[in-house]
């Protein structure tokens, strides 16, 4: 059935209708006028009941009516047949301006359609590059992450080797700093109490030239006794000359005795003499030595009481920089057993490019679902071929199409309908065994 | 000899952070790009554990577990599903898969490692 003719065909067939109901009518009206005029006539011939007169205007009446009827139907009909030329003619004028909708409605359509796929290709194109830059950024920032955590390790156990060594606990390769700071600080304490005990020897040493000094000086005293007693000798030995000479022959015995006295004198003088020169460079020698010791027992007590005090204060600073040490380990240990915990948490955060990433997909998947719709809509056929009169039906025809179109496209919509993700926030998510 | 993990996901950096938590503790990780891959790999290495996600191209983590659990090998060796899918009736298909555990990302390196443990030691 060809829906755009029905109004026509409708008009026709009333048309139709009127006609052979006018027909009818006009028979029926004529037969009754008729049957009505023998029926007088025969009553009449039979019992006389009705003047013949009576019969005649009934025939008459209904005949006239019939015609009468048979007319108007006549006027109605023609009346119809007009409307009915009117009305094709407002149905052509409007099929070609469905037509034309129809046309401009499918252009629209297969421009939107285009419009949309240059749209979607960009969208495509774009969420490509956010999920690549996405993927890239996250991967940077986990390899930032896990590298800030590697490193933060390796410092770690470099603290914890640092310690071990220092406290000794790496085998016999390995060094107690703090036993090595108090050796050394024993080595220093003992060197210092020596050099203090050396400088006290040296003053000990001092005083005992001193005493060698007034030995000397004594000495050189007593030489100088023996030289007055030898020159003394030596004029009583003169004297014992002249007194010998005088004597004559007795006394030349007398002379010889006096000879090996003064020659006696004499020796004790040079003997004197040269003792008194060796006492004179021993004295030097002890003066020099006495000075000499003086100077080094002096200096070196200061410099030592200076080295010791030194000693001790470096010895506090190391014990403080040996305890800041240890804290110090503690606190790395603290940082790293932080850091560690805030790369787990980054680690998780960073989960979020996943979870982007199938969004944007998702998305991409509607995006295209709904294009895909649009493409089909644009892609319902166009009959250019077709009349005026059957651009109705091409409409109809049209409609029925777009929505097997969107029947299609539903199924598409349905299956893009689960999002696969449903985190809203970057909590943990839920672990369930089975 | 350290136990040996299989990780299948799409996302390149999921199985960068699986790998980086799992090795972290000791484990080996094999990884693989998709639910064939997967597979493949698993097939031709014997693993103690797999690791999936479910959303995938080519094949999604229930056809991985439902492919594996019709092999001998991995008949009994626990598979646990990683995935942002939460939904009930999505666990519910994993466990009438044979999935040993659902774990939502994002997971936290520290419970993964402790349900990894608490399922191969």
């Amino acid at each position: 059935m060809r829906r755009p003719q029905k109004i026509n065909t409708i008009i026709k067939h009333m048309a139709k209708q009127f006609t052979s109901n006018s027909t009818r009518y006009f028979a029926k009206a004529i037969s009754i006028g008729i049957v009505i005029g023998l029926l007088g006539v025969l009553l009449e011939w039979a019992f006389g009941a009705l003047p013949q007169i009576t019969s005649l205007v009934l025939t008459i009446h209904f005949v006239l009516f019939g015609a009468v009827y048979f007319g108007w139907m006549m006027v109605f009909l023609l009346t119809l047949r007009r409307f009915e030329a009117k009305a094709a003619e407002e149905w052509k004028i409007a099929d070609g301006e469905i037509h034309e909708l129809s046309r401009r409605t499918h252009e629209l359509f297969v421009q939107l359609s285009a419009e949309f796929n240059e749209q979607m290709e960009i969208t495509r194109t774009e969420v490509q590059q956010m999920q690549d830059l996405l993927r890239d950024a996250a991967e940077k920032l986990l390899n930032s992450f896990t590298g800030m955590e590697a490193s933060t390790r390796k410092q770690q156990d470099l603290a914890l080797e640092m310690t071990s060594l220092q406290q000794g606990q790496n085998g016999a390769q390995g060094v107690n700093f703090e036993s090595f700071v108090q050796e050394t600080s024993d080595t220093l304490t003992l060197f210092v109490d020596s050099t203090i005990e050396t400088s006290k020897a040296g003053m000990g040493l001092v005083e005992m030239m001193d005493d060698i000094t007034a030995d000397v000086d004594k000495i050189v005293s007593v030489l100088g006794e023996i030289e007055s007693i030898s020159k003394q000798t030596n004029l009583l030995a003169l004297n014992a000359a002249i007194e010998a000479a005088r004597a004559g022959e007795a006394g030349r015995g007398f002379a010889v005795v006096a000879d090996e006295v003064r020659s006696l004198s004499n020796r004790s003088n040079q003997f004197s003499h040269e003792i008194r020169a060796h006492m004179d460079s021993v004295y030097r020698s002890v003066r020099t030595a006495e000075a000499a010791i003086n100077a080094m027992a002096s200096r070196d007590m200061n410099f030592a009481l200076q080295s010791k005090t030194k000693v001790q204060g470096t010895m506090a600073e190391i014990k403080k920089v040996n305890d800041r040490m240890g804290s110090t380990v503690t606190d790395l240990s603290d940082i790293a057993g932080e850091v560690e915990g805030n790369v787990r948490m980054a680690v998780t955060s960073l989960q979020f490019q996943d979870l982007a990433s199938q969004l944007l997909n998702h998305i991409n998947t509607r995006i295209a679902n709904m294009g895909a719709i649009i493409h089909s809509i644009a892609g319902i056929p166009i009959n250019d071929a077709m009349d005026g009169e059957d651009n109705r039906s091409e409409c109809i025809l049209r409609l029925q199409r777009f929505h097997q179109a969107i029947d299609q496209a539903s199924d598409l919509i349905k299956q893009s309908r689960h999002n696969p993700v449903s985190q809203n926030q970057m909590e943990s998510g839920d672990i369930e065994l089975f | 000899m350290a136990k040996m993990i299989l990780a299948v996901d799409d996302s390149a950096s999921i199985r960068q952070m699986v790998a980086f938590t799992l090795k972290g503790a000791g484990y080996e990780v094999t990884e693989a790009v998709d639910g064939q891959d997967g597979v493949n790999k698993a097939k031709s290495k014997s693993f103690n554990l797999i690791l999936t996600d479910q959303n995938m191209p080519n094949m999604d983590g229930l056809t991985l577990i439902k492919t594996l659990r019709a092999t001998p090998t991995y008949k009994s060796v626990p598979i646990l599903m990683l995935t942002t899918e939460s939904g009930e009736a999505m666990k519910a298909q994993g466990k009438a898969a044979g999935a040993t555990g659902w774990l939502v990302k994002p997971f936290d390196p520290q419970k993964l490692l402790e349900v990894v443990k608490k399922v191969i030691g």
